[in-house]
């Protein structure tokens, strides 16, 4: 993840969370607005004019005060995911909601599969979509996960800390499943 | 944030899978629920690709800016302000939290879950938002039951006290998150009169003792 998701800064957030829940005042909500101003205008696309992060960033502090700072008090420190890593996911999940929209993207789109998947030639013209989706749904559960999360646009690297492990451990597994795909596919069509 | 009661991950999680912490476990259980799930898997995607994207933008590569403008972050407070006076502007206050057995209503909630495995036979009682989460252990036969609080919202030391019957009894929260509750019995665990409470510190404007 990127340097914001920098977990040597977590005691520093931590601290400022605690102040603001507990009653720090309007000197520590604005160390916290400051904090996470950037945290929160860094998922909006670039080009986005200053009035409409202005506009997304208050939304979305303002929807996190709800109920008590119900969104605030959910953060759960003793897992040990930095703060603005959370804020992060739940500033995408606001960016979601607000642009309405629809967060199904494509199941697979085959010149990409068969680009990232690297299947043979002869398999790739007479590739359908229908069959690579049936040759994903044999590999092993986690084959399947990466499959999908790579043509879905992660890289190896994001897809090792996804599934816990090592970025060697993740290259192996694509491996292996790009192996099996080769095998279905070449004796499917 | 932390689900819609269908059973999708929460934000935290999403985030722990982002950020590659927790147990192999847990990522196990997380990436099986993210296999059949579409909306939880393009949550994780979007969050993802935004994420190298700020991180291209702040090596100067275009994205917004990573500093508020002038009066960026007055107005956004003010706006707070005026929709929350009372969180944003209110002193520190005595806050109690109720807290109830941990159901299994969690089930659907991997985290939650698997941190509810950790009990031992002492049951587990927690917040109704799931941010508060206190173990109970007898860690000398016939000695007081001693009671371990998670409190998942960072919070600042020497603040918590776990009181019993609407305050008529007071246990003192030390730093390690330990209270021993020296005459409160098993059964008193699971009849909903134990609370924790948050304090502020002493001489603070809120503290009625200050």
């Amino acid at each position: 993840m990127g340097a914001h998701m920098d977990p040597g800064k977590a005691r520093d957030w931590n601290s400022l969370l605690a102040s603001c829940l507990d009653g720090g005042g309007r000197r520590a909500w604005s160390e916290f607005v400051a904090a996470a101003y950037p945290v929160i205008a860094r998922v909006l696309p670039p080009g986005t004019d200053e009035a409409a992060i202005e506009d997304f960033v208050q939304s979305l502090l303002l929807k996190l005060l709800e109920n008590d700072c119900r969104g605030l008090r959910s953060f759960d420190s003793s897992l040990g995911v930095p703060f603005p890593a959370y804020l992060h996911v739940i500033a995408v999940r606001h960016r979601i909601d607000r642009s309405r929209v629809s967060r199904s993207r494509p199941a697979i789109d085959i010149e990409k599969a068969v680009e990232v998947l690297g299947v043979a030639p002869e398999a790739e013209r007479r590739l359908q979509r229908r069959e690579l989706l049936e040759a994903v749904e044999r590999l092993s559960p986690q084959q399947r996960i990466a499959v999908r999360l790579l043509l879905e646009g992660l890289s190896v690297k994001e897809l090792a800390g996804i599934l816990g492990v090592t970025e060697g451990g993740a290259g192996a597994l694509v491996w292996r499943a790009r192996q099996e795909l080769k095998v279905i596919l070449g004796a499917g069509v | 944030m932390d689900g819609d009661g269908m059973g999708h991950l929460s934000d935290i999680e999403i985030a722990l899978l982002l950020t590659g912490g927790g147990s192999r476990a847990l990522h196990q259980v997380l990436t099986e629920h993210l296999e059949a799930c579409a909306a939880c898997r393009a949550l994780l995607v979007e969050s993802a690709l935004a994420d190298r994207a700020g991180s291209q933008g702040s090596e100067g590569r275009g994205g917004p800016a990573t500093v508020p403008p002038d009066g960026a972050v007055a107005r956004v407070l003010q706006a707070m302000e005026a929709a929350f006076p009372e969180t944003v502007n209110s002193p520190a206050a005595r806050r109690r939290i109720p807290l109830v057995p941990l159901s299994t209503s969690c089930a659907d909630r991997p985290v939650l879950a698997a941190q509810s495995l950790s009990a031992d036979t002492l049951p587990t009682l927690t917040s109704d938002d799931g941010s508060v989460v206190v173990h109970f252990r007898r860690p000398e036969p016939g000695g007081p039951i001693r009671a371990y609080v998670v409190r998942r919202a960072p919070s600042q030391p020497g603040q918590m006290w776990i009181v019993f019957a609407g305050g008529q009894r007071a246990f003192p929260v030390d730093s390690g998150g330990e209270a021993d509750l020296p005459g409160i019995a098993e059964s008193d665990l699971l009849d909903g009169r134990l609370a924790l409470e948050l304090r502020p510190r002493e001489g603070e404007p809120g503290d009625p003792e200050g």
